[in-house]
Parts: C-alpha cells; sequence; structure tokens
C-alpha cells in the first residue's frame, strides 16, 4: 500500500514513518508533504492509496485538503491526525471517519489503516459543513485531475444553468457548487449583487448607472459590467461609500 | 464562532432553544403537577379568605374548579404555543405567556358566567364585569409571581452552568491540551531518533508545567520568567523548527525586576500559536524588556508578524482574547489599575505590551 504522510512537523512525520515501516503488511511511504498544497500535488503525482494527514497546518489544513481530494475521481482513503481539537472530532465522530490522536499508539494505528479503506466520499464533504473552516481555495475539475484556484484570486461567481462560472486571475472554471453555500461560506469577503451573482468585495471598482436605471458594476481586471439587481444596490453603494 | 453556532443549529434546534428560554418544558408532566398543586393552593387561600360560615367544603369545591380549569387552560394554551414562543428572546417570550394565560382567565371566567349563573356573583352587566375584572386581577399578580419563579430558577440553573464552564476554561489554560499533546508527541518521536534531545525536552516541559501548575502567589524575578520562556520556546522550536525564530532584547537592569509569573509566557504563546504557526514560511517573535525612564515603568513588549489575510481571524480567535482576558484580569487583580496592557496592530506585525510601574514592582501579590 502507498502511503503519503503530510504534517507540518518535522518530527511527528518521522515518527509516523518509523512505525509505518515497522508494521505488519506492506506499508510503503511514497512521499512526505509538509502543507496542504503540496499534499494534494503529491496526491496527483504519487497516486497513494493511503494518506495521513494532520489538521492543523499553515495555509490550507488538512480538512479542506480532504475536500479537494473528495472531487478526486480516485481519493486515497484518508486517515487525520490531530494533537487536539474538540470541533474537528465532533464531526469525525458523528461521521465515523477514520482519525487518530497524536501522540499517535501503534494499536490505534493499525485500525484506522483498516477502517479508512472503508470511508466513502460523501462523508468528508459532511465534516466541511459541520466545522467552521472556510476554504483557502475553490477545486475545479480538469479531465479527471484537480486544479485549485485560491479563493482571493476569484473576481466573481456567476451562475449559470446548472454550473457556476467561476471568473478568476487566471481565466473562467466551471464548478459544481450552490451559489447559496458559497455566499454561506465565504460571506466575509463575497456579497450578492443578483440574483446569479455573487462579487468579491475587494474586486469593487464602481457602480454604473445607464440611462435605463439599471445599475452594474465595474470589477478590477473585468471587461464586462455584471448587473446589480434593484435590491443590492444599496447595499453595494453604502460599501464604497464606507471605503471612501 | 456566529458562522459555527448558525450551522450546528439546525441539529440541536429544538434542544438549545427550549434551553435558551426561561419558560420550562410546559407540556412535562412535572410542570403540570406542579401547576396543579399551585392552583390548589391557591384555591384554599380565596376560600378561606373569601368564604361565608359553613359553606367552606362548597365554595372549596366550586373555587377548585374553576381556578384549575384557568390553570390547566392556560397550561394547554402555553404547551400548543411553546414552538411559537422558542422563536422569540426572553422578554419576549415572558410578555406572551402572561397575555396568554390572562386571555384564558378572562375567556374562562366568560364561559364560567354565563353557563351557570352563580348565586354569590349575581346577574347583570355590572356584575359580569365586576366579576371578570376580580379574576383578571388575581390571574395577572399569580401570573406574575409564576413566571418571576420560573426565571428565578432559570436564572440561577443559567449561572451554575456558567460557573462550571469557566472552571473548565480555566484548567484548561493552565494545561493547555494542545500544547501538552503536541509536545508528547514530539518526545515520542525524539526517544527514537535522538533520546538525547528527548531527554532535554521532558526536562523543559516539567519546568513549563511546574510553572503552570503551581499555587504559589510569590513573584518571580523576571530572569526566571524569561528562563520559563526558554524552555517553552525550546519545545516549540523542536516542533516548528525553522519556521520559528526569536529574537530577545533584555536590557540588564531589567533582571531582576519582581513579577507575577507567567506573565510573559502567555503572549509569547499567543504570538507562536496565531503569528508564527499560521505562517508556512514561519517567521520571527521579537521579545522585548526594558525600562522606560520617563514613564518610570517596566515595558515588556512581544511581537510577531501576522498574515495579513489571517489577522483579524487569529486575533479575533477565542484562545487569544482568553489569554488577554486572563493577563488584563491579573494586571487588575494586583496592580488596581496601575499596570498597563494593551495590543498594537499594524498592518503585517501584532505587539502585545504589559507596562508595570517601577514603584510597584515589588508589591507583593494579593
Amino acid at each position: 500500500m502507498k502511503v503519503l504522510v503530510v504534517d507540518d512537523e518535522a518530527l511527528a512525520r518521522d515518527r509516523l514513518i518509523s512505525m509505518l515501516s515497522e508494521m505488519e503488511g506492506d506499508y510503503d511511504v511514497v512521499g512526505e508533504a509538509t502543507n496542504g498544497m503540496q499534499a494534494i500535488e503529491q496526491v496527483l503525482a504519487l497516486k497513494p492509496e493511503i494518506l495521513l494527514l494532520d489538521i492543523h497546518m499553515p495555509g490550507m489544513n488538512g480538512l479542506e485538503v480532504a475536500m479537494h481530494l473528495a472531487k478526486h475521481e480516485t481519493p486515497p482513503a484518508i486517515i487525520f491526525t490531530t494533537a487536539y481539537d474538540e470541533h474537528a472530532l465532533a464531526a469525525f465522530e458523528a461521521q465515523a471517519i477514520a482519525y487518530l490522536l497524536k501522540p499517535i499508539q501503534k494499536e490505534q494505528l493499525t485500525t484506522s489503516l483498516q477502517k479508512a479503506r472503508q470511508l466513502k466520499h460523501g462523508q468528508l464533504k459532511d465534516i466541511q459543513e459541520t466545522s467552521e473552516n472556510k476554504r483557502t481555495h475553490i477545486s475545479v475539475k480538469l479531465r479527471g485531475d484537480l486544479q485549485l484556484i485560491p479563493v482571493a484570486d476569484v473576481q466573481y461567481f456567476r451562475a449559470d444553468q446548472k454550473y457556476i462560472e467561476m471568473h478568476h486571475s487566471a481565466g473562467i472554471s466551471l464548478i459544481e457548487e450552490s451559489l447559496k453555500k458559497l455566499e454561506e461560506e465565504f460571506s466575509e469577503k463575497f456579497m450578492r449583487v443578483h440574483r446569479n451573482a455573487l462579487i468579491a468585495i475587494d474586486a469593487v471598482i464602481g457602480v454604473e448607472r445607464d440611462s435605463l436605471g439599471r445599475s452594474s458594476v465595474v470589477l478590477i481586471g473585468c471587461e464586462e459590467r455584471l448587473d446589480v439587481s434593484r435590491r443590492h444596490v444599496t447595499a453595494l453603494r453604502r460599501l464604497l461609500k464606507s471605503r471612501g | 464562532m456566529k458562522h459555527s453556532d448558525r450551522q450546528i443549529a439546525p441539529r440541536f434546534s429544538q434542544q438549545s432553544r427550549l434551553d435558551g428560554l426561561f419558560l420550562p418544558d410546559m407540556c412535562s408532566i412535572r410542570i403540570l403537577l406542579l401547576v396543579i398543586i399551585i392552583t390548589e393552593l391557591l384555591a384554599i387561600i380565596i376560600t378561606l379568605a373569601a368564604s361565608d360560615k359553613g359553606k367552606l367544603w362548597l365554595d372549596l369545591g366550586l373555587i377548585s374548579l374553576f381556578v384549575q380549569w384557568v390553570s390547566l387552560g392556560s397550561i394547554l394554551a402555553l404547551c400548543l404555543s411553546q414552538s411559537l414562543l422558542a422563536r422569540f428572546d426572553n422578554t419576549r417570550a415572558g410578555i406572551i405567556s402572561f397575555l396568554i394565560i390572562n386571555l384564558t382567565t378572562l375567556l374562562v371566567s366568560e364561559v364560567a358566567f354565563s353557563l351557570i349563573a352563580l348565586p354569590s356573583v349575581g346577574q347583570g352587566t355590572a356584575a359580569h364585569i365586576e366579576f371578570l375584572l376580580r379574576n383578571l386581577g388575581i390571574s395577572v399578580i399569580v401570573s406574575l409571581l409564576i413566571l418571576r419563579y420560573f426565571y428565578l430558577q432559570y436564572q440561577s440553573g443559567r449561572s451554575i452552568r456558567a460557573e462550571n464552564v469557566s472552571r473548565i476554561e480555566a484548567l484548561q489554560a493552565r494545561i493547555r491540551p494542545h500544547f501538552l499533546f503536541n509536545s508528547m508527541n514530539i518526545i515520542a518521536s525524539l526517544t527514537r531518533s535522538d533520546p538525547k534531545l528527548a531527554e532535554q525536552a521532558v526536562e523543559n516541559l516539567s519546568q513549563v508545567f511546574r510553572a503552570s501548575l503551581s499555587e504559589t502567589k510569590k513573584q518571580i524575578t523576571l530572569h526566571e520568567e524569561i528562563s520559563i520562556c526558554k524552555s517553552y520556546l525550546q519545545i516549540e522550536m523542536l516542533r516548528l523548527g525553522e519556521r520559528l525564530k526569536i529574537e530577545w532584547h533584555i536590557d540588564a537592569d531589567v533582571e531582576n525586576d519582581m513579577i507575577p509569573p507567567l506573565l510573559l509566557q502567555p503572549l509569547i504563546e499567543n504570538a507562536v500559536i496565531h503569528g508564527i504557526e499560521p505562517l508556512p514560511n514561519g517567521g520571527t517573535i521579537m521579545i522585548t524588556a526594558r525600562h522606560i525612564e520617563d514613564k518610570n515603568s517596566l515595558n515588556l513588549r512581544v511581537s510577531n508578524p501576522c498574515d495579513e489575510s489571517n489577522g483579524n481571524l487569529s486575533s479575533a480567535s477565542s484562545g487569544n482574547q482568553l489569554a488577554h482576558k486572563n493577563i488584563n484580569a491579573r494586571l487588575e487583580a494586583i496592580y488596581e489599575g496601575l499596570a498597563h496592557f494593551k495590543i498594537i496592530k499594524e498592518s503585517d506585525k501584532y505587539t502585545a505590551v504589559i507596562d508595570i510601574p517601577i514603584s510597584l514592582l515589588h508589591k507583593s501579590m494579593l
């Protein structure tokens, strides 16, 4: 079995690797990653079957890594590791997901390795919904591969029938999510301007009004003007005013 | 926190709302029995006070019948409107319940008046209105008393719960489970690869916990406090490696100043957890201790870099706030408002500052 070990602390990785090497069964550590982004890159490159994933990491945390990987066609089985994290533990227990508490015990590692293989993908999504984490990246499926777009690079989301168009600094991507959930998750950085559009507050330059009295918003780096529905105009103007 | 509350709410909504309202579960048997007993006592009081000679038992029967109808009607109405009441805050729910009870009283009185022609009440509009008003008067007073009773009971339950929570928080602030288990994990790893370093880590960990768990209220020198901080930082350095860098600027003349133990360490721990850990490439924590001549005070500063996009989040996190609250409370208790604690937020730097007047440095703790 190919195993990838992810933890930002070198000593924590060392310990897991040496424990795995002493275990019965053919566990082969194919790589190590020190943060979330690296973990996803390594999963795509090395295709491990099992991921030992620390939750508490700088940048993208373990829960978000799992969320993105759940969209992958053949995601690895995931075992979370954590020293102490009440919120996450409650979610794990509710979803019967494999996790290990540091310092990790040998017998528990053995049981988790067996349990992790039976995990269903949907359960990982449920964790994200119950935890208070906000994603730092949005994952885009690209011919079986995964592409990660930093939320900070997104200018706006626009709902279009079944998909959502995500406009970001590197182009346009289609994602399968709900605008309402995105709005809830990123309420601090994005605002609704129309039934079908959610814009990045930081990207707003100004509001224009045409001869018919319809308003549209101008965003940094976008030639296109987005319609602003009447009920959202005041909130948008208030935002611009507060910024001065 | 606000966000998570909203997300977790649906699952426990029923329970947490009932828990949040001061009214007890009106549909429970316990409350039903309680109300029946209170009502019967009330009926006895009214009878004893107003009954004519020789008609005691007859009056008691009639009054009980009437008052029980009012009470059971009110309980039924409150039980049915429970899910509606749960949507309001305590004040509104209280007012609405008050109205429900008194409307029930009027309703039952009205029905009683028109169905049974009570000889003692008499007939006619004037008697009718008087009957209604008298009953309403009793009902207003009794319902206020009962609602007040429920409210007091709710408050005492709540303060017991709050006390328990704060006790647990205080304990956790002392032993900091995250730090403890992370350290244990490191030591477990080092015992294989580098037993000497593991030994050192155990010693450092012991020093930090001895300081955290000691009950003594004695002050220590700044030099001793710095030694505790260094033990703590050595453990964190094992964990974070290259990512954690420390710069010390300790003036020679401050080392013998007496301060309360663990004044500086929590600030440094905050800087590690909220400043360095979120940064993939780490950063430098700067610790300064010096005398400021013109203000005549000891000035302690701990500053850490902060990720701009993360800055707001980390400074507002509950752990951080708890530490700040503790420090403020301790300074207040020891120096009675003469020492100051403040946070300076800059775009990429976060600094915690403590100022203690030099004249108070040797003041013993309470």
